[in-house]
């Protein structure tokens, strides 16, 4: 499979739009999630109450992400929880790696977790020897196809049920092709269960991180995450800064927004809070956990005020579900490990705006992201503010981002200059909009990129203020 | 953006802000919606300097450009008089984005507070009430997603439409989906833009309403060109001119 | 690696973002009238998330337990060593049941292809979203309601509350959280194949939940 990179974003979704395939599965899936969503917010005053609440606790929490950090270490260590920090992938992989090493692991169960895809974890091990088997059964699917997720909640959202008895056949021994899913998941679960028992060290990511009591809080439906954090030896949890929260009391409106958003549940099948390894008397759960801490980008969003929103962010993928773009060419044609809306406002921190400077212009602003957000993320908002950061230098004030003005085109700038000059020279502009008139009969029917699947634009004869002229005499 | 507009009193005049397509494409739907406003015992007046809201410098990341853009538009209106503008997009670049442009400058907050899309001027300040004089028809209708989730087009044009005792609204799929057109956007990703609009003019042909009207002419541009593309016979009309026609003061 | 732990804090400590202005609105999920309320809403929460529930007094949870077990043929329970139902447990089970009283790597294998089900009591329940609550420990290990096929998981109704703030609210979990607390609310599911559900991802297929409602 070829790697896919933000880089080749247009090719990319050409070739999803091609495929009448992929157009069918994200369809379905996200007619599928959106009525989901409709259903668990059908009470509109509830529904706000419970949003605004989720929105300013994630502000609240942002506002004090540095002394919160601090309590959320000082309480882990309190309680036997290992903290460890890394500003990069690669640090954060060292990281990882030392503790497989010194477990002599050879095979990681792996729940679901971004940020192990964001730093590369599964590649990275491998090199090393050592298996990172994802468990989560989306995860599972695409990692025995060589694949990437291409949903952050639904990662195998991009294949249909016969794809995937074709890739159980070809991996996974003595197995029959089945259209029926509960056997392809006894399939997925027989293989996993041994994986489970075998695995010297479980790694998975962390919804909410609490400060107040140094708690890890994972959300799931599967059981897979219990089974990584509660089987091996050894449990390591990876997570982003910005997953910290100031107290317990804050988890219960942001784990209801996020369900709601996700998958229109009220609640998933298991909330599972981990505040400290196994302790004497017990009879399982990790003896170690460590918690790894990483940065990549994520203080250079904070630093910005308006692009610290990002940071709100609670993975639901609730945008990407509403988005007419995400839909139409699916995850992975973005070539990042986000997709969708919130993945153009993230991958720009992560990767710079050389990278990643394409993907805020794959928008048409058309608001469905930020209106469907449980956090409140203005989306579209940010969208913009990308935009002129990946075309100019930094602003006074503002420290500038990776990548800063990457994407700064002469031709353009030009052209802009040109439109905002004859928009504030009204003889000139209408001289222009006279010969644009003039010249119509002679357009062609189809018209460069537009023409594809639209004829020509056609000015009227006459523009209003001569029809006024003429017919009321004004 | 969430905190609920306070409407003034019907004023006695004002300006009417026909934008650059509409100057361009459908001058007509500019004199219908002068019709309109007239009925409703207002004095109109058009500003002849009028250019563009800056909408296409904003969103294509040039901020100064849009800026000076702005600031030469809002000279224009000089008078205390609502403005209101002929699509839900420029109408939202208006009312909300120049007050992002702007920020903490009091006197652009004031002009953006005289800023009112059309049908929402229509039915908020003017309340409104349209006595319909033609035959039985069915009608659907696209709104642009700035004027849907910045302006609540939709409510107010829907509410106009729902006045209109022999027109029937059509919803067809996908309705609050976008056209795929957004500007720059359309030019830049024409493949995914294309994929967006072909679904659009599906689910709009598939409603089997013989007409479509619609508040803003960037949709229109977009729609109206895809469906001569496919050889449909259908287009779409402004819903000034629609509105108009339907109360009897139509230029047939 | 402390290095990158001040570098990290120290670019964040640049910035002195302001507190958010507008004051934040209590958040109010919902509340049950009284405890039959309660119990009702609990209980269809949990069946509608393809739970069985069954109701019954204290003095015949015994026998509820034991019918349960015979009519899904389980023929080797895991319970742990000691709780408020233990002794009806013991009782239904019999020479079935198992203590979970050793380390787990002593029988992992055991656990994971040997018994039919794990018998938990709740610390404590939520209406709201029809969810079980496991206070996890020495009496009370996490792996009962994880990796046998069937989890049956018994609750007194006294201890069900309207939603999960209170739970968070409650001082034993501000000053003292389990290694593990658990919220359960079904048995383990996925929809990850062309979002259709499917029950026994990787947790038990079956969850039967007794509520007792005398105590």
């Amino acid at each position: 499979m070829a790697e896919h990179s933000p880089r080749r974003f247009t090719p990319q979704a050409q070739e999803a739009l091609a495929s009448p395939v992929i157009r069918q599965n994200f369809r379905g899936a996200m007619d599928y999630l959106r009525k989901a969503r409709s259903n668990a917010f059908s009470d509109p005053v509830e529904a706000d109450a419970v949003l605004a609440k989720a929105e300013a606790v994630r502000r609240r929490c942002l506002s004090q992400l540095p002394a919160l950090l601090e309590t959320l270490e000082q309480r882990c260590t309190a309680n036997g929880i290992q903290v460890h920090w890394a500003e990069t992938p690669a640090e954060a992989n060292a990281i990882i790696r030392a503790l497989c090493q010194r477990e002599d692991a050879k095979l990681v169960a792996k729940g679901k977790s971004m940020v192990s895809e964001e730093i590369g974890l599964n590649k990275h091990l491998a090199g090393l020897g050592i298996d990172c088997r994802e468990t989560d059964m989306g995860e599972f699917i695409v990692q025995l196809d060589g694949d990437r997720p291409s949903h952050i909640i639904m990662p195998a959202i991009h294949k249909n049920k016969d794809e995937i008895s074709a890739t159980f056949e070809q991996h996974l021994p003595d197995f029959e092709a089945t259209r029926d899913v509960d056997q392809l998941i006894a399939a997925g679960r027989q293989a996993l269960r041994e994986k489970f028992q075998a695995a010297e060290v479980g790694l998975t990511g962390v919804n909410f991180a609490v400060a107040e009591t140094g708690t890890l809080c994972l959300v799931e439906n599967e059981g897979n995450g219990r089974m990584c954090s509660t089987i091996p030896r050894v449990h390591i949890a990876v997570t982003g800064i910005e997953k910290v929260v100031e107290q317990l009391s804050d988890i219960a409106p942001l784990y209801s927004a996020l369900t709601r958003s996700a998958t229109g549940q009220a609640i998933t099948t298991y909330f599972n809070m981990v505040s400290s390894p196994r302790r004497p008397g017990e009879w399982d759960g990790p003896e170690e956990v460590h918690l790894v801490l990483l940065d990549n980008g994520r203080s250079q969003a904070f630093a910005d005020d308006e692009l610290r929103q990002t940071l709100q962010c609670i993975r639901c993928g609730a945008c990407m579900n509403h988005c007419p773009v995400y839909g139409r060419i699916g995850g992975h044609a973005y070539g990042t490990v986000y997709p969708g809306p919130i993945g153009k406002i993230i991958s720009p921190h992560l990767l710079g705006l050389d990278d990643a400077g394409e993907l805020p212009t794959a928008s048409s602003l058309c608001g469905a992201c930020g209106e469907v957000c449980p956090v409140g993320i203005p989306i579209p908002a940010l969208l913009q503010r990308l935009r002129v950061e990946a075309k100019h230098g930094a602003s006074a004030g503002h420290p500038p981002l990776k990548g800063q003005g990457a994407k700064a085109n002469r031709l353009e700038a030009l052209a802009m200059k040109g439109f905002a000059w004859l928009a504030r020279h009204p003889r000139c502009y209408r001289a222009g909009t006279w010969l644009a008139r003039r010249l119509a009969p002679f357009y062609p029917r189809r018209l460069g990129a537009w023409g594809q699947c639209r004829v020509t634009p056609k000015p009227a004869p006459k523009p209003l203020s001569q029809l006024l002229k003429e017919q009321r005499r004004v | 953006m969430d905190v609920i507009r306070v409407y003034p009193a019907k004023p006695a005049h004002v300006y009417l802000y026909a934008t650059c397509l509409v100057d361009l494409f459908d001058p007509q739907a500019g004199l219908d919606a002068i019709g309109l406003l007239e009925r409703q015992g207002l004095a109109v007046t058009v500003v002849t300097g009028q250019t563009c809201c800056g909408q296409p410098a904003y969103s294509a990341g040039y901020n100064d450009e849009a800026r000076a853009v702005a600031q030469s538009q809002m000279a224009l209106f000089p008078e205390p008089w609502p403005v209101v503008v002929l699509s839900g997009s420029c109408g939202g670049m208006m009312h909300h984005h120049y007050r992002r442009l702007f920020a903490g400058d009091a006197a652009v907050a004031a002009f953006c507070e005289r800023v009112f899309e059309f049908t929402e001027f229509l039915v908020q300040v003017c309340r409104a009430k349209l006595d319909d004089k033609g035959e039985p028809r069915q009608v659907t209708m696209h709104t642009s997603c700035a004027a849907r989730r910045e302006m609540k087009v939709h409510v107010t044009a829907s509410q106009l439409l729902g006045q209109l005792a022999q027109v029937e609204l059509v919803k067809h799929g996908y309705q609050e989906e976008c056209c795929g057109f957004g500007g720059t956007f359309a030019v830049r990703h024409p493949q995914i833009s294309q994929a967006m609009v072909e679904d659009k003019t599906r689910h709009i042909v598939n409603s089997g309403a013989p007409e479509l009207v619609s508040a803003d002419w960037g949709c229109l541009l977009n729609i109206n060109g895809a469906l001569e593309y496919q050889g449909e016979r259908l287009q779409g009309r402004h819903l000034a001119s629609f509105l108009l026609e339907r109360v009897g003061g139509g230029h047939g | 690696m402390s290095e990158a732990k001040n570098r990290i804090l120290a670019r964040l400590r640049q910035v002195n973002p302001s507190a958010p202005e507008r004051p934040e609105q209590p958040y109010a999920p919902y509340l049950g009238e009284d405890a039959p309320a309660r119990l009702a809403r609990f209980c269809s929460r949990l069946e509608a998330a393809h739970a069985e529930v069954v109701r019954c007094p204290q003095q015949s949870l015994a026998a509820q337990l034991q019918a349960m077990v015979k009519g899904a043929s389980l023929t080797r329970l895991l319970a742990g060593n000691d709780g408020p139902f233990s002794a009806a447990i013991s009782q239904a089970g019999g020479s079935r049941l198992s203590c979970f009283d050793k380390p787990m790597s002593e029988f992992k294998a055991v656990l994971f292809t040997d018994v039919d089900a794990g018998i938990s009591q709740a610390w404590g329940a939520i209406a709201d979203t029809g969810t079980l609550v496991l206070w996890t420990g020495p009496n009370e290990p996490r792996s009962l309601s994880l990796v046998p096929p069937v989890s049956i998981i018994i609750v007194a109704a006294s201890a069900i509350m309207d939603n999960f703030a209170q739970l968070l609210a409650k001082p034993q979990c501000r000053q003292g959280l389990p290694t593990n607390l658990l919220l359960v609310s079904g048995p383990s599911k996925t929809a990850d194949i062309q979002q259709t559900l499917a029950y026994g991802a990787h947790g038990p297929r079956q969850l039967y939940v007794v509520v007792v409602e005398d105590c």
